[in-house]
């Protein structure tokens, strides 16, 4: 496991002298994680890119330029989302990428960004998906019984593909499965939502709640590819929140707690403890404490799964590791009833990939 | 947001928009079009006037019509919106 | 299928000491090769893919010790109790297989699909068209590929009359500057194309055909052996022609307007759409330079005349 050159890079400190062979390896880690662009941006940041040998830096600078590519076309997908949603009544609050985006938040920057996602309110759903495919979205064929599957159980309608931009859509009602043991109250999250500067439009959720749900996704996602960039983005929201509204931490654990999100909130933070170092401030500690422990075993499963999906990161219990969560998550999803439902989403998934990718999904005989 | 990279050579021109990075061969009408509203936002009636001087053209309803569809075109592909009345 | 008795496939070239540690190269640390810009460590256990290699790449450069590398390719038998029942050859790239395996006699066809889509999907330092790119005179022809463009015939076809193989698949251009930077890996071929080129060109060097491939036959030819020594000299590009192949037309080549052009380069490039502004200037500036036209035949001698002509052209 001393090949995970990746992690550690995220404590604070200077980036380490690598030498070649080294940075092939980095490279092709951060590239598996999704975390090119953002290693890109750290070392950038921080005036250490000059330094890096040319073969591995024009990777990163490669990588530097996609991202920065997609942070413009997010921005005009939401302008096309703007007009397509323009006659609804009531809030758009945009989710993950798409808030920090458009926001500005620190998690953009060095971000691959994948479908847009948002969140309206439960009774608007079919509204919205009426103004979407007016707009030039579409679903991709799903059989019936996925389709139902989507609408009833899963907090999402089945996502958008736009016909000729090919872009995706997600949107959501609430932030968490309503069949499962941590569903929270939408109407709180509207509530608290705040407009996004410069975008009168639409609005985001609450520093706390946006938090919140980035911890939640991460336990919540039985797929983890990016579980490290998902937690680094937490350690971005979690740093500029503190920074800047004093009383953010306690007000944090006082939502964790109202919504019933404690325990998905000690995870995240103790993997972050470790992987970055932020960590709740002594002060505040005591709020934390009767948010409860997580289970040893949740922790351990989550420390091996959040590592880089390489095979210099794998140890032994890695692959077993991710099958347990997968399979956690999605206990955690939805009630043992339900769990034929996960079938079709993994379905979906690999077909969707398919589908965004044909010229790669087989190998062709050239031309 | 809208941000417009041209190349012409001679009757055809490409436009290339940077922020979605779709890109498109206009002809001159299409052109001039979209090159009087980057200078300043238009009504259909003095546009077709202006571009039927320009490009020594009947200014008649035809004309018109196809200014219009021009424009539209372009307000679906989002690089034109209407005004705000004022 | 019917036989295909005039190729035979290579017997290992001049690849010296290397050849016995090849095999162990594959199987253990893997074997470094560099083509063109690009790095890549192989590491296979598949029958197909030594046999590609020990043919085809003799004399292709390898990578210092310690050298970085670009791409980690692994091309691998499945393992378990597929091994016996039906054997397949499955790709992994950075140590993550996406996408479906292969019959393991395919496995070299899809070692060298695997090396393009390692640069197609992962380079964004340098703009990339999906064509094949061959220098005359020290001017490059670029001739991109939609689907059914036989442009893999033709550039097997010119490599063979006095045209250097750049690229039979990806044009490497470089956001500064004017050159095309060379690749020079075999040459993809299938079908009748393989027995077309192999009459063209007796001496022409192949893999074994692999098939029942999804687009059928599939064999490689071997570049030659000059133009992988000039692996490291890039060339301007002078002009662009779309080919098409189409059953009895009489070959024609017609200018495609600048406009045009530049609009299809756009829609034939893998990552034009990320390099924005960078790549629509590259790619204006590269239509600038070049004589741009839409070609059709179905004779290839008559195609070699065509651009002989062009190329005697000041």
């Amino acid at each position: 496991m001393s090949g995970d050159l990746l992690t550690p890079l995220w404590r604070a400190g200077p980036m380490p002298s690598f030498s070649l062979a080294q940075w092939s390896l980095l490279i092709s880690q951060a590239r598996q994680s999704r975390l090119l662009a953002r290693l890109a941006v750290r070392l950038q940041d921080r005036g250490e890119m000059a330094a890096v040998p040319e073969a591995p830096r024009r990777h990163l600078q490669g990588a530097l330029a996609a991202a920065e590519r997609q942070r413009h076309q997010v921005s005009w997908e939401l302008d096309r989302l703007r007009v397509a949603l323009a006659g609804l009544e009531g809030p758009v609050v945009l989710l993950k990428g798409g808030a920090y985006a458009a926001a500005g938040l620190p998690p953009a920057r060095g971000r691959l960004f994948g479908d847009l996602d948002f969140m309206v309110p439960r009774a608007q759903l079919p509204q919205v998906e009426a103004s979407l495919l007016a707009g030039g979205w579409a679903h991709e064929p799903l059989d019936p019984y996925d389709d139902r599957y989507y609408r009833r159980w899963m907090h999402e309608l089945p996502p958008f593909k736009h016909v000729w931009r090919h872009t995706w859509l997600d949107v959501h009602h609430t932030i968490t499965p309503p069949t499962s043991r941590y569903a929270v109250d939408a109407g709180a999250l509207f509530a608290a939502a705040l407009p996004v500067p410069g975008l009168p439009w639409v609005s985001m959720l609450s520093p706390c709640d946006m938090v919140l749900h980035g911890a939640t996704h991460l336990m919540l996602d039985g797929e983890l590819p990016h579980g490290l960039r998902d937690l680094l983005d937490l350690d971005d929201l979690l740093r500029h929140f503190s920074a800047a509204h004093p009383g953010f931490w306690p007000a944090l654990a006082g939502r964790a707690a109202e919504l019933g999100l404690g325990p998905l909130l000690m995870l995240a933070l103790r993997q972050l403890a470790r992987i970055t170092g932020t960590a709740v401030p002594p002060a505040d500690a005591p709020v934390f404490v009767r948010l409860g422990q997580p289970g040893a075993l949740a922790e351990a499963l989550l420390s091996r799964v959040v590592r880089p999906v390489h095979p210099s990161c794998d140890d032994a219990l890695t692959r077993a590791a991710r099958q347990h969560w997968y399979l956690r998550a999605h206990l955690l999803r939805m009630p043992p009833a339900q769990l034929a439902g996960h079938l079709a989403r993994k379905a979906w998934m690999r077909a969707r990939t398919r589908l965004d990718r044909p010229a790669e999904t087989a190998p062709q005989a050239p031309e | 947001m809208v941000r417009l990279n041209w190349r012409s050579w001679g009757a055809e021109s490409v436009a290339f928009e940077a922020t979605s990075g779709e890109m498109v061969v206009v002809d001159a009408l299409e052109a001039a079009v979209m090159a009087c509203f980057e200078a300043s936002p238009q009504d259909l009636d003095s546009l077709t006037e202006e571009l039927a001087a320009d490009m020594m053209l009947p200014a008649d309803p035809a004309l018109a019509e196809r200014i219009q569809a021009i424009i539209t075109a372009f307000v679906d592909r989002g690089w034109l919106e209407p005004a705000e009345p004022v | 299928m019917s036989a295909l008795p005039s190729i035979v496939p290579t017997a290992p070239a001049q690849i010296p000491r290397q050849t016995e540690s090849l095999a162990a190269s594959l199987r253990g640390e893997g074997w470094r090769l560099r083509t063109g810009p690009f790095t890549y460590r192989l590491r296979s256990d598949v029958p197909a893919v030594l046999d590609g290699l020990r043919s085809l790449y003799a004399g292709y450069p390898g990578v210092e010790p310690g050298g970085f590398i670009d791409f980690e390719v692994e091309v691998r038998r499945s393992g378990g109790w597929r091994r016996f029942v039906r054997s397949q050859a499955r790709f992994r790239f950075d140590g993550t297989e996406s996408f479906e395996p292969l019959p393991l006699a395919q496995g070299y066809a899809m070692l060298e699909w695997a090396m393009n889509w390692c640069v197609s999907t992962h380079v964004n330092h340098h703009l990339l068209i999906h064509s094949a790119v061959v220098e005359r005179g020290g001017r490059a022809l670029i001739l991109p590929a939609p689907p059914g463009s036989g442009k893999s015939t033709l550039c097997a076809a010119l490599v063979n009359r006095g045209w250097r193989l750049l690229s039979d698949e990806i044009a490497v251009v470089p956001l500064a500057g004017e050159g095309l930077l060379p690749v020079v890996r075999p040459v993809s071929l299938k079908n009748r194309s393989i027995e077309l080129i192999a009459a063209f060109e007796p001496a022409a060097r192949f893999s074994r055909p692999a098939h029942g491939t999804s687009k059928g036959t599939v064999a490689h030819m071997a570049a030659p052996a000059a133009h992988v020594a000039r692996m490291d000299e890039p060339a301007p590009a002078a002009w662009i022609v779309f080919p098409r192949w189409r059953e009895g037309a009489p070959v024609s080549l017609v200018p495609r307007s600048r406009a045009e052009t530049l609009l299809a380069l756009a829609r034939n490039s893998f990552n034009a759409s990320t390099l924005g502004e960078a790549g629509f200037d590259r790619m204006a500036r590269l239509v600038e330079a070049c004589e741009c036209h839409d070609f059709e035949y179905s004779r290839l001698d008559d195609a070699m005349a065509v651009f002989e002509r062009l190329a005697g052209q000041p």
